[in-house]
């Protein structure tokens, strides 16, 4: 039995799900209703997977970056200096807006990150709903850290706040925060970024800073008089994590198999996810979406609702006894590990999509 | 001041002048840019100014996995987007660039020269296909460049194997930017 040891990012995920269970008491405090039950399960079951495959994963950001630092880095910096850190954090958040718009403008990479939107809800369940595929190109674009000799460490962790920050503006029990708005990103500003409302798309790309939107002309604030939709333009329909990280990766493939020449091929990928071979590259206005194309059960019976729980809880179980004990394991047994959460996820969420349908109530 | 810090001096002033040139379309003037940035990094280093050796590795190693297939994609076909649009050319460019430091992370040294290499064979086939005379010297100029420098050719103490590689590849940009700037005017 391998040595079980406990190390932050273990403790992350309680204290996430936890956080998860008081926005919802303090909504159901509040009259207000911002959570719906398959969908927030679903989330939280994304999320305990992509940790599954991003624990090995990461790993490759994390040699390619030490491996750069280590060839090119050309800078000595003091990690007990403040500015260092302060400065990193300031560099990374720059380039993760990079990241975070590349993600939704270059369709091979809107093919991951399409996860992360993929549900109809807006709240702290979402910042969960992570993508499994993600790793593979977000490390090219933190390169730069590295080339000016940024040490690994610095790097994992101004990567962890920027990351842990975002948790928290996925709600929508907070209001607009006054001059706040103006420099950080919110909950307000982060739902723009959340809606599919037309003036919504491709908006608020920021991590923790939102002047690097008002600086490249990508920031958009929350307007009172037209409450936001939340979720895809095309529904995902769909309670399966594996589906919500493949779906757009199947119909990308799909679309290019469909394409006549090369040139369009390689459209289908590197432009962006309105691209179509007719000229066409705007986005489908939301007035044109169909509204009832929801074919889940809105009320959610017993049976449902336990093997849920059941499932994420021993979920969330297994995850935290494999990141306490994967340091112990191999790098093919680690893989083998995500490979089989992968494989259990697929099932279960195959057996709760179809358990939730209409068409299997009646 | 050395003599590397002259040649690369002349090669900055040619990839400026070409990256900055708005008549020459944007794939061509990101890989002007890269080559740029690296010859910029080798001035202050060799004239002593402000030597940033790893930094200026890191962009020459940028210019040889990306800005080289850059410039060859955008001889090759010229109308496409890649060639025309800043958004594909600069994809292309950081797909390229992560290429080159993967191999360069599993230590497959060979990466950079095969990728240059490759790139400036594939425009002087081209511009023997073609007929195309600018390309051709150009292109034979940039596999001067590659070729000299990986053999580390050097003449007498005059000239070390870095000057043939910067002399070389400011006189084929150059050729290359003229060329590509008159095919935009004719389009024009």
């Amino acid at each position: 039995m391998p040595e079980f040891v406990l190390s932050p990012n273990i403790l992350v995920v309680p204290i996430l799900i936890s956080l998860v269970i008081v926005e919802l008491i303090i909504s159901k405090a509040m009259g207000r209703s911002v959570y719906n039950f398959q969908d927030s399960v679903t989330s939280i079951n994304i999320g305990i997977m992509s940790q599954f495959v991003n624990a090995t994963g990461a790993v490759i950001s994390a040699f390619m970056y030490a491996v750069v630092e280590m060839k090119y880095g050309t800078f000595e910096w003091d990690m007990a200096n403040p500015l260092t850190w302060i400065f990193a954090l300031l560099l990374y958040d720059f380039l993760y807006y990079w990241v975070h718009r590349t993600g939704h403008e270059v369709n091979m990479f809107w093919a991951s990150h399409i996860t992360h939107h993929s549900s109809d809800e807006f709240n702290l369940s979402t910042a969960l709903r992570q993508a499994s595929t993600g790793f593979y190109f977000k490390w090219i674009f933190y390169m730069p850290l590295a080339v000016l000799g940024i040490p690994v460490q610095v790097f994992v962790v101004v990567g962890l706040i920027d990351l842990l920050y975002q948790v928290w503006v996925h709600t929508r029990l907070v209001g607009r925060l006054g001059w706040i708005e103006y420099v950080l990103v919110t909950p307000s500003n982060h739902r723009v970024h959340h809606g599919k409302n037309d003036y919504c798309i491709d908006k608020n790309y920021g991590g923790i800073f939102c002047v690097w939107d008002r600086m490249f002309g990508t920031y958009a604030d929350e307007r009172a008089d037209e409450p936001i939709v939340y979720g895809l333009k095309k529904k995902l329909n769909s309670w399966n994590p594996v589906w919500s990280n493949l779906h757009y990766w199947v119909s990308m493939f799909k679309k290019a198999g469909q394409q006549a020449n090369w040139g369009d091929k390689l459209m289908c990928f590197f432009a962006p996810p309105a691209w179509s071979p007719d000229g066409k590259s705007a986005p489908t206005p939301l007035a044109e979406i169909p509204a009832t194309d929801d074919v889940f059960v809105e009320k959610t019976p017993l049976p449902v609702k336990v093997s849920g729980l059941a499932m994420t809880v021993l979920s969330a179980a297994v995850l935290v006894f494999y990141l306490g004990t994967k340091q112990q394991l191999s790098g093919p047994v680690q893989i083998l590990c995500a490979a089989s959460a992968v494989c259990a996820f697929a099932l279960l969420g195959f057996f709760w999509t179809q358990g939730n349908k209409k068409e299997l109530e009646r | 001041m050395n003599s590397l810090a002259i040649t690369d001096s002349l090669l900055l002033i040619v990839t400026f002048l070409i990256a900055y040139g708005a008549k020459h379309p944007p794939s061509i003037r990101i890989a002007a840019g890269l080559f740029a940035a690296a010859a910029f990094l080798g001035v202050l280093r060799f004239t002593g100014i402000l030597p940033l050796p790893t930094m200026h590795s890191f962009f020459s190693g940028l210019g040889a996995t990306s800005a080289y297939p850059l410039l060859t994609a955008t001889f090759l076909f010229p109308s496409s987007v890649l060639a025309n649009q800043w958004r594909f050319s600069s994809i292309f460019a950081v797909i390229a660039g992560a290429l080159g430091l993967v191999a360069s992370a599993l230590e497959v040294g060979i990466w950079a020269n095969a990728v240059a290499l490759t790139s400036v064979a594939a425009l002087f086939l081209r511009s023997i296909l073609f007929r195309d005379l600018l390309v051709l010297i150009g292109s034979m100029s940039l596999l001067a460049a590659v070729v000299l420098f990986a053999l580390n050719v050097s003449f007498a103490s005059l000239l070390k194997p870095g000057d043939f590689l910067h002399l070389f590849m400011a006189v084929g940009l150059a050729i290359l930017g003229v060329k590509s700037r008159a095919r935009e005017s004719q389009a024009a």
